[in-house]
């Protein structure tokens, strides 16, 4: 290569490195999913009702980890999903419950597994293919009592899954499952005052649909501004 | 890249040196921090060459936000230095919001800022406690109103399982109190004036660091500090609020500043530091909600 040609290819480089920069600083986050209801344990971190979870709380969404742990964090730095200290809060659920997932994307699906205090208690999958925004699990034959139960959604096509913890006491009285999503219209899912959502969720309200720029909770749709946390995508 | 090589080149091509010098301004302006220097007058060049080469670039990413004049480019804020910790947590996630946009912050002194802004500097977004600063731009220099994104009170920091309940249990007891040439001990003593409470301090300390180590080792019962203070010192020192400096706490203020191009990007981010996650973000920093 001439020195001519070498500080052509040179000031190129150095014409795109800005676009670059900003290209990359850009891409998103990985942003996948998390279990919601009955409140997993960063869905705990992240309406408040734990606190000082640190990161986590912005984003429940990011508990990946290569597949096969059985730990709560899946290994990710988010350990303190592992503290069983923490105070997390016990739902009491039947034998027979609902699981909700909330995905932020829909990565195709090898299957779901649902661990009780360790030992693989039911499988769930969906023919490898992308999940909707709401995933609901209808796990059966609980033990009663009090337990840990992971729930392990193992991604198809990476060697990556996401992780969550629900901590139950089954047929601990009230049962049933208390924060079931509402029905899904044609509009989607209704936005709920009290739920926590990420970058990419939709909701419907108010006959319109919204799109979340970020984590949200309690601003309602329509009085962000045009910039603000949900993007008005028309009505629905 | 050498000199010499250029110098070789330079006889001989001139044109291929004329692009490696418009590469380097366009990269430098691209990628380093918004300039402001400390004596120039007018506006900064590397902010305003940001604004035309990156920012019509990215104005609609492969991806990004639908809808036209949705925010992109490079927005450029001046900032208070206390506000780098939380801002640093802060942007890259509304970037994430909005693929293609670019945040170049400058942290220093409001009174700096301000005056850049005054003589024309193009600045996006100014966000400072200095209400004098924040006075001098708001005079004519802004869109909008003045959005109050987080306040910083003092407070008092207690060890664990103390007996203080509150600034009226503070007479009688040993205090530590930062000196009166910080703004951690003008606000303290202007906060325990009108909360009419007379306190004889064990102990002065020239920062708040220092003042709250005397109630970690037990030389004194409370220490009056900024909310922040308590939180930035990692220790399970408690801190109480009382009304009395609430209301005259320090005040961060976005301001969408008018010799700024970047509008609608100003706009997204005065909003994105009054959402509730950047809400959320300012608390765990000990800057409690507005």
């Amino acid at each position: 290569m001439t020195l001519r040609r070498r500080l052509a290819v040179l000031a190129a480089a150095l014409l795109t490195a800005p676009l670059l920069t900003v290209i990359v600083t850009a891409s998103p986050a990985s942003a996948h999913g998390w279990i919601t209801s009955p409140p997993s344990r960063q869905d705990q971190c992240a309406t408040g009702v734990v606190a000082n979870c640190g990161s986590i709380q912005y984003e429940p969404q990011s508990v990946e980890a290569p597949k096969g742990s059985r730990n709560c964090s899946g290994g990710s730095s988010f350990t303190v999903l592992d503290q069983e200290n923490k105070g997390w809060r016990v739902t009491n659920i039947s034998s027979s419950t609902t699981f909700s997932w909330r995905n932020t994307a829909m990565h195709r699906t090898l299957n779901w597994q649902y661990y009780v205090d360790g030992n693989l208690h039911q499988t769930f999958t969906n023919g490898n293919a992308q999940p909707p925004q709401v995933v609901n699990h209808n796990v059966t034959g609980l033990p009663s009592g009090r337990h840990k139960v992971l729930a392990v959604w193992n991604i198809y096509d990476t060697p990556m899954a996401f992780y969550a913890c629900v901590d139950v006491n089954v047929g601990g009285g009230g049962g049933g499952n208390p924060t079931t999503p509402p029905p899904t219209g044609g509009c989607g899912a209704a936005w709920s005052a009290s739920a926590v959502y990420t970058g990419g969720m939709t909701v419907s309200h108010k006959s319109r649909k919204y799109t979340a720029r970020y984590w949200t909770q309690g601003e309602e749709p329509g009085t962000t501004g045009e910039w603000g946390a949900w993007q008005d995508n028309g009505a629905c | 890249m050498n000199l010499r090589s250029l110098s070789v080149v330079t006889g001989r091509r001139p044109t291929v040196v004329a692009a490696v010098a418009v590469a380097l301004a366009v990269a430098v302006a691209g990628l380093g921090p918004a300039a402001c220097s400390g004596t120039s007058p007018g506006p900064g060049p590397a902010t305003v060459a940001a604004q035309t080469s990156a920012g019509h670039d990215h104005q609609h990413p492969a991806g990004g936000p639908v809808g036209s004049g949705a925010p992109g480019g490079t927005i450029v804020v001046h900032a208070a230095d206390e506000l780098r910790a939380t801002l640093t947590q802060l942007v890259p996630k509304f970037e994430e919001a909005f693929p293609g946009v670019r945040v170049a912050v400058e942290y220093g002194g409001a009174a700096e800022h301000a005056g850049h802004i005054l003589a024309g500097a193009p600045v996006d977004v100014f966000v400072s406690a200095d209400a004098v600063a924040t006075g001098r731009v708001t005079a004519g220099h802004v869109r909008g109103a003045p959005a109050v994104v987080a306040r910083n009170p003092i407070v008092i920091a207690v060890p664990p399982g103390t007996g203080i309940a509150g600034v009226a249990d503070l007479p009688g007891t040993r205090v530590a109190l930062c000196a009166e040439t910080t703004p951690c001990g003008r606000m303290s003593r202007t906060a325990l004036t009108a909360a009419a409470v007379d306190v004889r301090p064990v102990s002065v300390e020239p920062d708040p660091a220092t003042t709250l180590a005397r109630v970690r080792t037990g030389a004194a019962d409370a220490a009056l500090v900024y909310r922040t203070d308590v939180v930035a010192s990692g220790t399970d020192l408690r801190a109480l609020d009382f009304s009395q400096a609430l209301l005259i706490a320090d005040q961060y203020t976005a301001l969408k500043v008018s010799t700024g191009r970047n509008t609608v990007g100003a706009d997204a981010l005065v909003a994105f530091l009054g959402s509730a996650l950047a809400r959320h973000i300012f608390a765990d920093a000990g800057l409690s909600p507005t």
